[in-house]
C-alpha cells in the first residue's frame, strides 16, 4: 500500500471507490492515479458497477463527465454512480487549550504570511500587510497590526489575543470583521473571540477594565 | 577583505543616491578605501550626484559582458583618491544584469576595497535582487511618511529572508518642528514600528538639494546641519560610538535657540 488516496473497497452493492482529494492538487492529478491504480486489474472491472465516493465540491460537471467516459470506454463497466463523502470531521483542530503550536520569536513584516495547523505565538509585532493564519489560537507578544485568521479551518472556539490588539482584517472560524476607523486604541492587552456569532473584542481580564 | 553595504529603502525618492553619495564620501575622507556601485541600471544617477557624470566610460554592465576590466570601468572621485564609482549602465535595463554577476564583481571589490557601498534600486524587483546579493549589511532609508515606513517594513522582511540581518535604518528629511506639532511622524514611532536599529537621523536640509544640483555631496559642506548628520552616520558605520543626547527633540523647552539646540542634540 502506497497510499490511501484512492481506496477501492468491494461490497454486496458492488465497488466502492474512495477518493480522497485533499490528496492531490487538482483533478487531472487525481484522474492520472485513478486509470493507473484501475489499469492493474482491467479485466476485474469488466462490466461492473463503480460507485464513486469522494467530495463532489472538487468535481465540476466537465470533469465528472470526463471521469465517466473514461470508465465506460477505457475500463467497459456497465454503470458508475457518484456519491458524496461527507465533510471530514476530524480536520478541524481542536486543539486550543491544549495542542500542537508554533512559536515565532520574530517581528512579522509586510508581505510575509504565517500559515501554520495550530496555536501560533509571535514574540514580536505583526505588522500591517502581514498575514498569519492559525487552526488555533493566535497569541502575540506584541503589536498586531496585520491580518489574521484564528481558526482556519474551522473552530470557532479560537481567540487571538494581543498586547495591542489593532489588525486590518480579524477573522475567526468563517467570522470576519474589519478594524474599527475610530481613534480609540486601549493600552490594555485585549482579545478577541466569537459570542453569538459575532466577534467580539475585550480586555484580556474584562473584570479589570470594564 | 572589505565589508558591502546596501543602500535600500523599497520606496523611491527617499534619500538611498544622497545617503550612498554622501556616506561613500565621508568614509573615504577619514582615510579608508571606498567605492560606491550605482545599482539602479537605467536611471542611474549617483554618478550626477557625486559630479562625476562627465567621466563615465565604462559601465557595471561592460564589465559584467566582459568588454572591459573591472578597474577600467572605475571612476576615481574629483576630491579623494581612496574614493571611487562604479557607475551603471543608463542605455540599458536592471534584467541585464543577473545576481551571479553581481555577486562576483562585489567580492572582487570586496578584496581591493575597505568599503563597497551598493546604491540599491526602488522596489524589489531584480534590481533590488542584484543590489542585495553581495551585501554583507543593509542600510534602510526611511522618510518619516508612512509610506515610506510601509514600504521599508516589506524590505527589511525580504532581507531578512535572504539572510541579511544586520540592519540599521537612517531617517531622512527629519522635520522636528512638524513632529512637535504631531504632522509628522516622529523618530519613536518608526522605530517602534519597525522594530531596527537605528544608525541616524538627518534632518530636512534645503542645502541637499543645492549640493545635489552642484554634484557635490553635503557632506563637504562643514556648516551643513545634514552634511554633520551624514559624516556622524559614517562615523558609526565604521563602528564608532557617537552619540546622539536628544532623538525626537520632545523636550519641554521651546522657542527658537532650543530648537536649534535640539536639533544639534539629534544629530
Amino acid at each position: 500500500m502506497v497510499t490511501d488516496k484512492i481506496v477501492i473497497k468491494g461490497n454486496k452493492e458492488g465497488l466502492n471507490v474512495v477518493i480522497n482529494m485533499d490528496h492531490f492538487s487538482d483533478f487531472d492529478d487525481m484522474l492520472e492515479s485513478l486509470i493507473k491504480k484501475l489499469a492493474q486489474g482491467r479485466k476485474f472491472y469488466k462490466g461492473s458497477t463503480l460507485k464513486i465516493t469522494t467530495e463532489l465540491k472538487y468535481i465540476n460537471e466537465r470533469e465528472s463527465r470526463k471521469l465517466k467516459e473514461i470508465l465506460f470506454d477505457e475500463f467497459l463497466i456497465s454503470d458508475c454512480i457518484f456519491q458524496n463523502q461527507d465533510e471530514p470531521i476530524g480536520n478541524v483542530f481542536t486543539g486550543i487549550y491544549e495542542g500542537r503550536t508554533k512559536f515565532l520569536r520574530k517581528t512579522i513584516r509586510s508581505g510575509q504570511s504565517i500559515n501554520y495547523p495550530g496555536n501560533i505565538i509571535i514574540i514580536g509585532d505583526v505588522n500591517p500587510g502581514a498575514e498569519i493564519y492559525a487552526a488555533g489560537n493566535i497569541i502575540v507578544f506584541g503589536t498586531l497590526r496585520g491580518v489574521v485568521h484564528a481558526g482556519s479551518n474551522g473552530n470557532e472556539k479560537a481567540i487571538i489575543a494581543a498586547f495591542r490588539l489593532e489588525p486590518q482584517i480579524l477573522q475567526i472560524g468563517g467570522v470576519v470583521t474589519r478594524s474599527p476607523e475610530d481613534e480609540v486604541k486601549p493600552k490594555y492587552p485585549e482579545v478577541a473571540k466569537i459570542k453569538n456569532s459575532n466577534i467580539i473584542v475585550e480586555p484580556y481580564l474584562p473584570n479589570k477594565y470594564i | 577583505m572589505g565589508e558591502s553595504i546596501v543602500i535600500t529603502s523599497g520606496k523611491g525618492g527617499v534619500g538611498k543616491t544622497t545617503t550612498t553619495a554622501n556616506i561613500g564620501t565621508a568614509i573615504a575622507s577619514m582615510d579608508k578605501k571606498v567605492v560606491v556601485i550605482d545599482g539602479d541600471t537605467g536611471l542611474r544617477n549617483l554618478d550626477v550626484l557625486m559630479g562625476l557624470e562627465n567621466r563615465v566610460v565604462f559601465t557595471l554592465v561592460d564589465v559584467i559582458e566582459k568588454r572591459c576590466r573591472l578597474k577600467q570601468a572605475l571612476i576615481r572621485d574629483k576630491r579623494f583618491n581612496n574614493l571611487f564609482l562604479l557607475p551603471t549602465a543608463q542605455t540599458r535595463d536592471k534584467n541585464d544584469i543577473n545576481i551571479k554577476d553581481m555577486l562576483m564583481v562585489v567580492n572582487e571589490l570586496k578584496e581591493e576595497f575597505d568599503y563597497v557601498i551598493i546604491d540599491c534600486p526602488a522596489g524589489i524587483e531584480q534590481g533590488f535582487e542584484n543590489a542585495i546579493v553581495g551585501a554583507d549589511r543593509a542600510i534602510i532609508v526611511v522618510n518619516p511618511e508612512l509610506t515610506s515606513v510601509r514600504d521599508a517594513d516589506r524590505v527589511i522582511g525580504k532581507l531578512d529572508s535572504k539572510g541579511i540581518d544586520r540592519h540599521e535604518v537612517i531617517i531622512n528629511r527629519m522635520n522636528y518642528e512638524m513632529t512637535k506639532n504631531g504632522d509628522m511622524l516622529s523618530v519613536d514611532d518608526i522605530i517602534e514600528c519597525l522594530a531596527i536599529k537605528l544608525i541616524g537621523v538627518v534632518p530636512d536640509d534645503r542645502k541637499v538639494t543645492i549640493s545635489t544640483n552642484k554634484g557635490e555631496p553635503i557632506v563637504l559642506d562643514d556648516k551643513s546641519i545634514a552634511g554633520l548628520a551624514f559624516k556622524n552616520i559614517a562615523r558609526r558605520i565604521m563602528g564608532e560610538e557617537v552619540t546622539y543626547a536628544s532623538l525626537n527633540g520632545s523636550s519641554s523647552d521651546s522657542g527658537f535657540f532650543a530648537t536649534i539646540k535640539r536639533m544639534f542634540n539629534a544629530i
